[in-house]
């Protein structure tokens, strides 16, 4: 049988679900941005199956909204790791706890 | 036709097993460089996902933007601030273990419920052809992107437009300022601060 | 009738106030000032006098017009709210043509008195400023067409009270006695302003809403407009039935309310018990300023206020009781305590007090022409006693302590036979002008019928005569005869320090004192000179700045060894003269026909009795003299026409319109003004023998310490507000609730926040574990609703 819309579900939910767990769990601000791409692109491929198998024009319309609001926020994250790592010598977001109130 | 399906559901496990061989080896990944590759394959095999879904122009653009721009950019940063592997630090929060799992657990769960539900529903769309779609060429991609979703699309433009903006304020050298101030008796002191992300 | 001259009498005091303060004071030239000052008020004299006797266009002068009408000048409409309507408008009928014409004659002389007085001090135009200003505001006062604009000018003559007594600003007991007259008075406007909202409501109630004393009808306003038209509050008052003589009338509402509460305003203006305190000690002001108004004018506001709502005071006996009562025990009172003063100013303020009492008496028994007519003998022979203590103090280099003085009338020739005027017109010497005023006043008050202690009350006013006689001849001698003390070393009382220090230098001499100017004067802190009895103190201030003189330099004041007082210049005696005739044949304006044989039948009575009201079932005796009762209520100024002198032979008449003359009656005066005469011969023999003698004689202690009232008030209203507003308002309400509230709210909000921040531990990674957490919960929420 083809691939079935709620294949790609489960699988996009696998994948949010790891990338959830890595955003968690990594200490290094670049591991946890990529972690992050990796949520997005899950979403992503939820919205593209459910333009495929629903014939609508407007999930991958969507989508190409959220790539371009991604690469935006790519830009902008990395300069804000750079930053942070000019202010903190360190990448490790542990030590970036000025908040701590 | 039997051999077709089986085909393609024969792509869409290496597919997903590549995807998530590769996304379980990004967060395991202690060098981010290697992190890194790892989620450039989940891109590509992403890409696969989308032709397999008869969206060639996402598709494109997935392999074009994400692997090719925002990973490349990625790439770069790492090895601008040459991060090295990270280190196995004693965790300070015990707690996030746990929680992690719990959470994933209960998002698994609850996606699984979701995905059973939508699977159950009795709304169906004859089965579209993925490869006769009309919908994900880029011609009506473009259709709609000027008719329906104009505005957005503007805004889009404007949106990345502040994070040009943005990326550069962020990421230049602090400024260096030289105060003087004027003394009582008209003598001048000089004073060199910086500006940096802190004191802005 | 409309004569707009009117309002000038009332502005030009206002621009001469204008020009002195903005151009004398660049001037600085006390010739300019002083023109100017008196030159506005002799502007309003003469418009006054012109309007009051002038037959002007054919309308009738104001005090002889027939029928009585005023004349009126309506200037614009002030505030109209609802049915409440006040204007600014002036007029003068016959009560406030005689007050305008005394005010502005008086007020005259005293400012001609003053620039010779205040010459070489050093805030010269505002002097004179202040005083315009008074007289300005006085003038509203007595013109005023309705109550508010009366208030208007109650008001402003308080201030101006306020800022003449403290005129000299670096002397602190100055000061203080300028906050406590104007306190005092404040207490009594709340009176007046509620009398006049109850006025204002009675004649709501009764159909004619109105403040005004005056019927509006076909006048015209300055820029030709006509005015609306407005009734008369009185005239409809007038119409009202008596209250009944009880005691919850005063709390009842109605007239008798509205009367005691206006009467609380007279008597914190016009001192009477309980608000009298402040006269006293506003003779910290300059001479001048002691004359005009605590003498001569504000303090007679009150009684003009109560005659000019007559009306409304027949129809409340049980006020006019009160009033009579308070009148009476305050002209005893301040007598009995003007005896054992030693301070010249402080005796002749007490008797100022006094003199009210007896007006104030005057009133209670239904007098009010008599009243009227004893606040106008009253002025020119208090002026007169008043600015002839300031030529004394004058020649006395400012001493005022009458310890120190004696045997001043070689040396004060013009002062001391004016004086001597003054002296027997206010002992009540026949001829003399307070003889007619207070006897009549004391015939009217034994033969009232308004109340039933009316013999009480004029054996009071007998016994405060007596006395009054006895501390005038005190006063006389003590500071005229006898053996000269001067020289001698002695405590002195309180100088007029600041006007003193205007011409304290080591060398003047005493007829320097013309030329010295203020800056002559060495710089003290006030407090360095008040009671030289402090000797301990003020040698060893001396000893700092006066190395040439002797131990006779001690004060500042008062004469240098060998220095004698000399008599004042013209500019100063000349009034005083002027007065002195005043209150020698002042008086016959106002002779009854009992006492002078039939030849003047007190014309001042008939003049001014068609704008007073008579009590309705007023039988005999004091306001009209009729025996019968009359039945028609009391008439206003509009429409009654006097009846001629002529028919006065024991006829009664109807409408009490005249004094109907029995022969008891011109029996009773007579007898009863010889009994005034011999008391008041009596008198002034008991003080002569007694203090020719022993002019230093200790009068009792209570009576010198003035009773101790201040003392009283203070522990008993003053301190208990003062401690009340400390610990109750301030420390607890203030500070602990409000204060409180604040910070607590700010403490509350950081404890919060305190207890909130433990909430951020600063980790990034923790924070994206609360996200998912979040995530889930809404992911939960949808999962949910798709359940079911």
């Amino acid at each position: 049988m083809t691939p079935q819309l709620s294949w790609y579900l489960a699988l996009s939910a696998v994948m949010f679900t790891i990338g959830v767990a890595g955003v968690i769990l990594k200490r290094n601000a670049i591991s946890m941005f990529m972690c992050i791409e990796l949520m997005l692109n899950s979403v992503n491929l939820t919205f593209v199956a459910f333009s495929s198998f629903f014939n609508n024009l407007n999930g991958q319309l969507f989508v190409f909204i959220v790539m371009a609001v991604a690469a935006a926020e790519a830009a902008v994250g990395l300069g804000i790791i750079i930053a942070l790592f000019r202010n903190r010598e360190s990448l490790d977001v542990d030590d970036a706890n000025l908040l701590k109130l | 036709m039997i051999i077709a399906d089986l085909f393609q559901t024969l792509i869409w496990i290496v597919l997903a097993g590549l995807a998530i061989g590769s996304g379980v080896a990004m967060v395991v990944q202690r060098n981010p460089l290697y992190a890194a590759i790892s989620l450039i394959g989940v891109f590509i095999s992403f890409a696969g996902f989308y032709l397999l879904l008869g969206a060639p122009f996402i598709a494109a653009v997935q392999v074009i933007v994400y692997a090719g721009a925002i990973m490349v950019l990625v790439v770069f940063v790492i090895m601008l601030l040459n991060v090295e592997e990270e280190v196995r630090k004693p965790l300070r929060l015990k707690f996030l273990i746990p929680a992690a799992i719990f959470g994933a657990a209960i998002l698994f769960a609850q996606a699984a419920f979701i995905i059973y539900s939508v699977g159950a529903s009795p709304v169906r769309v004859p089965n579209a052809d993925a490869a006769n779609s009309q919908i994900g060429l880029t011609k009506s991609i473009g259709t709609g992107l000027f008719t329906d979703y104009l505005l957005p699309f503007e805004i889009t433009s404007i949106l990345i437009l502040m994070a040009i903006v943005g990326a550069i304020t962020l990421a230049r050298r602090p400024t260096v300022l030289l105060l003087v101030e004027e003394d009582y008796d008209g003598k001048k002191h000089v004073e060199r601060r910086t500006l940096k992300i802190d004191n802005i | 009738m409309t004569n707009h001259w009117l309002s000038l009498i009332v502005a030009a005091p206002l621009i001469g106030a204008v020009i002195n303060w903005l151009v004398g004071r660049r001037v600085r030239s006390e010739a300019f000032i002083g023109f100017v000052a008196c030159a506005s008020i002799g502007v309003s004299t003469v418009i006054a006098f012109i309007l009051a006797f002038t037959d002007n266009n054919g309308a009738g002068a104001a005090l002889f017009s027939e029928p009585a009408r005023p004349v009126m000048s309506h200037l614009w409409t002030w505030m109209e709210v609802g049915n409440f309507r006040a204007d600014v408008g002036f007029a003068m009928d016959r009560l406030s043509g005689i007050y305008v014409c005394f005010v502005t004659f008086v007020g005259l002389l005293i400012h001609i008195f003053a620039t010779g007085y205040m010459h070489g001090d050093k805030s010269y135009y505002r002097f004179f400023a202040y005083l315009n200003l008074f007289m300005f505001m006085m003038l509203t006062l007595v013109l005023g067409d309705n109550l508010l604009l009366m208030f208007v000018g109650w008001e402003g003559v308080g201030l101006c009270s306020y800022l003449l007594i403290g005129y000299y600003v670096d002397r602190k007991e100055a000061g203080d006695a300028a906050k406590k007259a104007f306190i005092a008075n404040r207490v009594g406007d709340w009176g007046v302003i509620l009398g006049i909202m109850f006025v204002f409501f009675i004649t709501a109630a009764a159909g004619a809403p109105s403040i005004s004393f005056f019927e509006k009808t076909d006048l015209t306003n300055l820029v030709g407009n006509q005015v609306p038209a407005m009734t008369n509050a009185f005239a409809t008052i007038a119409t009202m039935a008596v209250d009944p003589f009880t005691i919850n009338a005063l709390i009842a509402g109605g007239l008798t309310s509205a009367a005691i509460l206006l009467f609380i305003g007279a008597t914190g203006k016009s001192a009477q018990i309980p608000l009298f305190v402040w006269l006293p000690d506003a003779m910290a002001g300059p001479t001048p300023v002691s004359a005009l108004i605590h003498a001569a004018t504000m303090v007679t506001a009150g009684v003009y206020m109560i005659v000019r709502c007559s009306e409304l005071y027949v129809r409340a006996p049980t006020a006019m009781a009160i009033i009579a009562v308070i009148g009476a025990a305050t002209a005893l009172l301040a007598a009995t305590i003007g005896l054992a003063q030693n301070d010249i100013k402080k005796v002749l303020a007490y008797s100022t007090v006094s003199q009210l009492g007896y007006m104030m008496l005057a009133c209670g028994v239904g007098a009010f022409s008599a009243a009227i007519f004893h606040v106008m003998t009253h002025a020119f022979f208090k002026a007169l006693l008043f600015l002839g203590s300031g030529s004394v103090i004058h020649g006395m280099h400012h001493e005022q302590d009458m310890r120190r003085m004696g045997g001043l009338k070689k040396y004060m020739p013009i002062t001391f036979a004016t004086m001597l005027t003054g002296w027997l017109a206010i002992s009540g010497i026949p001829i003399f002008a307070g003889f007619w005023s207070k006897d009549e006043i004391l015939y009217k008050t034994f033969s009232t019928q308004s109340n039933s202690f009316g013999l009480i009350l004029w054996f009071v006013g007998l016994c405060t005569a007596v006395i009054t006689a006895i501390y005038m001849t005190r006063l006389m001698v003590m500071t005229f005869w006898g053996t000269e003390r001067f020289a001698e070393a002695h405590a002195g009382g309180q100088g007029d320090e600041a006007h003193a220090q205007a011409f304290a230098d080591k060398k003047t001499t005493a007829h320097d004192a013309q030329t010295a100017t203020i800056d002559d004067r060495q710089h003290h802190s006030p407090d360095e000179h008040v009671g030289a009895a402090t000797s301990h103190a003020s040698h060893q201030v001396h000893a700092v700045h006066d190395e040439h003189d002797d131990e006779d330099a001690h004060e500042h004041h008062g004469l240098a060894h060998g220095q004698k007082p000399h008599e004042s210049p013209l500019v100063m005696t000349l009034p005083l003269i002027i007065l002195a005739v005043l209150s020698v044949f002042g008086g016959l304006l106002g002779a009854p026909y009992a006492l002078s044989l039939g030849a003047i039948d007190n014309p001042f009575h008939h003049t001014l009795e068609p704008v007073i009201a008579h009590e309705p079932n007023f039988v005999g005796g004091a306001a009209n003299g009729a025996d019968d009762a009359h039945g028609s209520p009391a008439t206003t100024e509009t429409h009654s026409a006097p009846v001629s002198a002529n028919e006065h032979e024991g006829v009664p008449h109807g409408e009490g319109a005249t004094a109907a003359h029995t022969p008891e009656e011109i029996f009773t005066e007579r007898v009863l003004a010889g009994v005034s005469i011999l008391l008041a011969a009596f008198g002034i023999g008991l003080g002569w023998t007694y203090f020719q003698r022993r002019p230093l004689a200790q009068m009792p202690r209570l009576l010198e310490n003035k009773y101790y009232v201040d003392e009283i008030y203070d522990a008993t209203i003053i301190e208990p507000i003062k401690d009340g507003s400390r610990v109750g308002l301030w420390r607890i309400l203030d500070v602990g609730v409000i204060d409180g509230i604040v910070n607590g709210v700010g403490t509350v909000a950081r404890e919060a926040g305190n207890g909130a921040r433990q909430l951020q531990p600063g980790f990034v990674r923790s924070y994206a574990a609360i996200i998912l957490l979040g995530a889930l919960l809404v992911i939960g929420y949808f999962a949910a609703a798709l359940a079911r």
